[in-house]
């Protein structure tokens, strides 16, 4: 009896020193984790024009370096041309993907397995060696320079990008259309009516990624748009951080990723449930 | 607890048989066959491939056969020149290097062999699919049109005075046909592809093609449009015979007395069975624009002497001088082995690729699997918030997050500053400009991006495995470790072994960790064209895009189709055996 009420309270020892180690540990994590975020943060509000300060943190803050960037520069250029892509590509982007996978997850005909093989197969070629092609043939349709090339191009190539859409299309039973078609419903209801409301979370993440790509995109956006007043955000800050600009413009490089950041690390967090599903619909389905 | 594990390795990489049962089978096989069969396969054991074509694989053969020689040719060669002294590779580098050949050499075999050893097996059964392939396919497609033909006769003695006229004018026009049966959507369509095509053909199309065809004796830039043109006859000849093949079905469903569908029912058509014409359209067409073209030319230029690199003994394109592009053949290939410093590049490059995607796939999915344990103990307060956090730093674009710690560790940056004030160093330390020190850093550095990542991944996974096991190992008095090694880890791997190996190739082609960080490494390294971080992708971006005018096209062309067999044959491999492309019928 005695014994036991030993080992329990050895256990519940155990218990609290474990709560407090691994509750240490997730605060450091977090810590290393944001201290970067904090760092690009504070430097956004730095005095100084470089990340040479000699300080870790910047050591003066001022509100200058916003109102720099947002008058004397063409970052509201870029923030718009980046919003307008963004929203568009994520609106044709999304429903060519979800489209195509639903055609090839619904539908037997001749041919399907083929096109999925060769998508797939296309896929695997590392993407923007063709980048010389595609730029030819960009110029061929007199699009170079402007942010529309870069639509044309995120849409041509969103069919390819159906893989894990179509496999959540998949897991959908297909007995529920069956019942709609016998009931008078075209193709359009069927998809409208009922599986986009039951693929809403696939649908979802495959607008969030589409959303996000114009941001982070620099290989073609590098290569197409020239023009200063043409670029977009990823552009336009990599270029100020090239060894010759950065020591000149690194807090406005920090001001502008802040500006960046926080719709998109807003929009991260809020639909976090959707992006959780998309990835492991993508790679625990396979 | 054992048992639970040997079912899940059973379910995650099936029943593969042990080195003994293949050499059981192939004893059973050889002595029981033809001496044709027996013949494949001892050449198949010679080299993989030859006697899988024989046997009639022939796709698997000749991919089979290319791959090998690919990868014996590089192991030859660079073994030679290693051993003349030619090129000098660090002993790690090339360790790994000849690690990698010997795994990709080793695999070849053993999926030549079993694939051998199956054509043996369907060939003892008198299996149908082994008649001579190619030969089944060309007397297949001779009966079809034999068939096609026979029809067409048929249908045009039986028809009305109209049908008569839709299968004679079919043969010129398209489209028009279609709309004597009231089609007007469809043979609208047609009619516009037609006239589309002529007027390209006139305006630019021929010339293209005939510059892409006689290459050699036109002063081209570049041959794109060629393909383009290539592309669009191909596209004109399907739908020439599409539009016969409908306006034939019209006619029939005429002669046999009912009435094809008008204009309405061809609109209700695309309602509803045939939806998916509609809806991928702009995915085929737009993957043949960006997708497909570009690719062609990509692979043809690595059969060409398009670069503006001047190589001594080989005349490199240059306008300038009056040198067009021409067709080489494998001359790249031979550059590629035969050049001493590209070879020498090729191998550092390679082996810090599989390195890298090694060691940045395992770091991230433990990391994360650890990272989801710990955030998922009942004693940590705020699990939301926590996640969110590291989030952030995972949703950041990649270009402010990576251009961000890649100035945090600048010679001047805020880490040195730190140590120095600290009393840890004296003199800045160079993080970028040391290869070891800058690769470990990069390593490091993708975990800070990529372990949220598979955090949030496997959280969610780490709720899916059943609760009762962990009751079961409680009572059996599993300790910690136990319970990690028999049950987590297990369950976790069954579940995402398929993205264990495609976080594998996506990290071999990962390119923006490694150029927004070092941008491939320094130019003072001991390699000519490539940095001391370079990875494959990184390098081929160097080659096209920032040789400062001397753009190495052709060399750039070879290296990815290297890397798309390296690429294609893993991932091949997953998908194959994946679930969602096998079970693709399960809830249908």
């Amino acid at each position: 009896m005695k014994q036991a009420e030993i080992k329990r309270g050895s256990q519940k020892a155990g218990k609290i020193f474990d709560g407090i180690w691994s509750n240490a540990l997730a605060l450091i994590l977090a810590l290393i984790w944001l201290v970067p975020v904090i760092w690009v943060v504070l430097s956004a509000f730095s005095t100084q024009k470089t990340y040479n300060t000699g300080t870790f943190f910047p050591t003066s803050y001022t509100l200058n370096n916003f109102a720099d960037l947002w008058n004397n520069t063409k970052f509201k250029n870029w923030l718009l041309n980046t919003f307008i892509l963004a929203v568009c590509n994520m609106v044709l982007t999304t429903f060519v993907t979800v489209m195509t996978a639903f055609c090839l997850s619904r539908f037997r005909f001749k041919g399907r397995k083929a096109l999925m093989n060769i998508s797939l197969i296309l896929g695997m070629f590392p993407g923007f060696m063709a980048m010389v092609a595609v730029y030819l043939i960009l110029n061929l349709l007199g699009l170079v320079g402007s942010i529309w090339a870069l639509l044309l191009y995120y849409v041509c190539g969103a069919g390819m990008g159906f893989f894990v859409t179509k496999g959540y299309f998949d897991t959908i039973p297909g007995d529920i259309d069956e019942a709609a078609k016998l009931d008078g419903a075209n193709q359009f209801r069927i998809f409208f009516q009922i599986y986009l409301p039951l693929a809403k979370p696939i649908i979802i993440y495959t607008a969030l990624m589409a959303f996000m790509g114009p941001w982070a995109d620099y290989i073609l956006a590098g290569l197409v748009l020239t023009k200063d007043a043409d670029m977009t955000v990823a552009v336009g800050l990599y270029n100020w951080m090239t060894a010759s600009k950065i020591n000149t413009y690194f807090t406005k490089f920090c001001a502008g990723s802040v500006i960046v950041a926080i719709p998109i690390v807003g929009l991260y967090l809020s639909l976090q449930r959707f992006f959780v599903e998309g990835i492991s619909a993508g790679a625990v389905k396979g | 607890m054992t048992e639970r594990v040997e079912a899940i390795k059973k379910e995650s990489f099936g029943n593969r048989p042990s080195f003994f049962d293949r050499f059981h089978a192939f004893k059973g096989l050889y002595s029981s066959s033809k001496p044709y069969v027996r013949f494949c396969l001892v050449v198949n054991l010679i080299l993989p491939g030859v006697g899988d074509l024989l046997l009639g694989f022939i796709e698997l053969g000749l991919g089979l056969l290319l791959a090998s020689v690919l990868l014996w040719i590089l192991a030859i060669y660079s073994l030679i020149q290693m051993a003349n002294g030619t090129i000098v590779i660090e002993s790690f580098s090339a360790f790994v290097y000849f690690l990698a050949l010997a795994i990709g050499i080793g695999a070849l075999y053993l999926a030549s062999y079993d694939a051998g050893l199956k054509g043996a097996e369907l060939r003892l059964a008198n299996q149908k699919t082994l008649k001579w392939y190619l030969w089944s396919w060309i007397k297949g497609i001779v009966s079809r049109i034999r068939n096609w033909c026979h029809r067409y006769k048929e249908a045009y003695q039986s028809a009305s005075s109209r049908g008569k006229t839709a299968l004679l004018l079919g043969f010129f026009v398209y489209g028009i046909p279609e709309m004597l049966y009231k089609q007007f959507l469809k043979g609208f369509v047609y009619f516009l592809v037609q006239v589309f095509f002529i007027f390209y053909y006139v305006l630019r199309g021929a010339s293209d093609l005939v510059a892409l065809i006689n290459l050699n004796a036109t002063k081209n830039g570049t041959f794109v449009y060629g393909i383009v043109a290539v592309v669009f006859l191909i596209a004109f000849i399907v739908f020439y015979f599409k539009h016969l093949n409908s306006n034939l079905a019209n006619v029939e469903t005429e002669n046999h007395g009912k009435t094809p569908l008008d204009f309405i029912g061809e609109c209700r058509d695309l309602a509803n069975d045939r939806f998916y014409v509609g809806q991928l359209i702009v995915p085929i067409v737009g993957a043949l624009t960006f997708t497909v073209i570009p690719l062609t030319f990509m692979i043809l230029t690595a059969f060409t002497n398009y670069s503006l690199k001047t190589v001594d003994g080989y005349a490199n394109y240059n306008p300038n001088k009056g040198i067009n592009i021409v067709w080489t053949g494998l001359e790249v290939f031979g550059r590629m082995f035969r050049t001493a410093s590209t070879l020498q590049d090729l191998i550092s490059v390679f082996a810090w690729t599989m390195i890298w995607a090694a060691l940045a796939t395992f770091t991230c999915y433990f990391g994360g699997l650890f990272l989801a344990m710990l955030l998922n103990k009942k004693c940590i307060k705020g699990k939301v918030i926590y996640r969110s956090l590291f989030v952030i730093a995972m949703a950041l674009p990649q270009f402010v997050s990576l251009l961000a710690v890649k100035t945090m560790f600048m010679d001047y940056g805020p880490v040195n500053s730190l140590l120095k004030s600290w009393g840890w160093i004296s003199e800045n330390i160079l993080w970028w400009e040391t290869g070891y020190l800058s690769k470990i850093l990069i390593i490091c550095i993708n975990m800070w991006v990529g372990i949220p990542y598979f955090m949030l991944l496997m959280s969610g996974l780490l709720l899916n495995i059943p609760k009762d096991l962990y009751e079961a190992a409680d009572i059996e008095g599993a300790s910690k470790w136990q319970r990690f090694r028999f049950i987590t880890f297990p369950e976790i791997l069954y579940m995402t072994s398929p993205l264990l190996i495609t976080s594998f190739v996506s990290n071999i082609n990962n390119f923006n960790v490694i150029w927004f960080l070092t941008g491939g490494g320094t130019a003072s390294s001991a390699l000519s064209s490539a940095g001391d971080t370079d990875i494959l992708i990184t390098w081929l971006y160097k080659l096209t895009f920032q040789a400062g005018g001397q753009s190495d096209y052709n060399l750039a062309a070879a290296l990815g189709i290297i890397m798309f067999i390296i690429t294609a044959s893993v991932s091949l491999i997953v998908f194959q055996r994946s679930k969602s492309y096998n079970n693709e019928e399960e809830f249908r």
